[in-house]
């Protein structure tokens, strides 16, 4: 489990109930696609090697062509940690209390929203598509009362799940905001 | 003609080793700052360095014997079209 103390306030008695993230398949489809760019040279080996095999033998041309396919492979690897760090610094805190949504953006955006659970007003579950409905996953909209804006949990599994404890909790809330907790 | 020693093309290869060196330093600090430390992620920042070094070392292997004082010449002309009897189209 990730700690989330430093970006969690949580109240008295409260506890947190899920911490969600993207589907693993997301990043996977993302590092299969990384893999794939990263074979572009060892393919541009083979075909230099049927078209020009002069060039992998040159003084010159050899190591250029070297440190050309050097750079490029460094480049697409580090790819690889960037589209972690997107995919696993997004998430979704549900605590009894709150809806705490994080994501990052890139390296140099991160944007932290809190949200009651008393506000909320609806929570809508989506799943689209054959895959996410294979794997089931998929999207969870929280409207709250009085804005526009919605939360949305982002092609998390088991939406469907996720939409049925999130609406026990919000009544659950709503209650003891009621009975004056 | 232009003429360069070799060396000079490992000037633009240290400028994307450093730029990726700095980006997966920050990808690693966000992972440690935000306390993303667990089997996962250790696991694929670990395949990254170990893919870098792989890559890193390949490269070292491939051209560690490599004279980079030999010069490079990169030409510039552009060949003139060819003259002579064999120039002029036919007559029909």
């Amino acid at each position: 489990m990730m700690d989330t103390t430093h970006i969690l306030r949580t109240g008295f008695g409260e506890r947190i109930i899920f911490v969600l993230r993207r589907h693993p398949i997301v990043f996977l489809v993302e590092a299969v696609v990384i893999l794939f760019l990263a074979s572009v040279p060892f393919v541009g080996y083979f075909a230099i090697m049927q078209l020009m095999p002069a060039l992998l033998v040159g003084p010159v041309s050899r190591p250029l062509l070297t440190l050309a396919a050097s750079a490029y492979l460094i480049v697409v690897w580090h790819f690889l940690i960037e589209k972690f760090v997107d995919y696993y610094l997004d998430m979704w805190i549900v605590t009894t209390g709150k809806v705490l949504n994080i994501e990052q953006h890139g390296l140099f955006s991160r944007t932290v929203s809190e949200l009651d659970l008393t506000t909320v007003q609806d929570v809508t579950s989506e799943i689209k598509g054959l895959i996410p409905t294979i794997l089931n996953y998929g999207y969870v909209y929280i409207q709250t009362a009085g804005k526009e804006e919605r939360f949305i949990f982002e092609q998390v599994p088991h939406p469907d799940k996720v939409r049925a404890r999130l609406l026990e909790l919000v009544e659950k809330d709503k209650k003891e905001l009621m009975a004056g907790r | 003609m232009i003429t360069f020693p070799l060396y000079l093309a490992l000037v633009p290869c240290a400028l994307v080793l450093i730029g990726v060196a700095v980006m997966a330093l920050i990808s690693i600090g966000h992972l440690l700052h935000y306390g993303a430390t667990t089997f996962l992620s250790f696991i694929i920042t670990f395949a990254y360095l170990a893919g870098s070094a792989t890559i890193l070392f390949i490269t070292y292997q491939q051209t560690k014997e490599v004279d980079w004082q030999q010069p490079v010449e990169i030409r510039l002309d552009i060949p003139s079209l060819p003259t002579g009897p064999m120039a002029t189209p036919p007559k029909i």
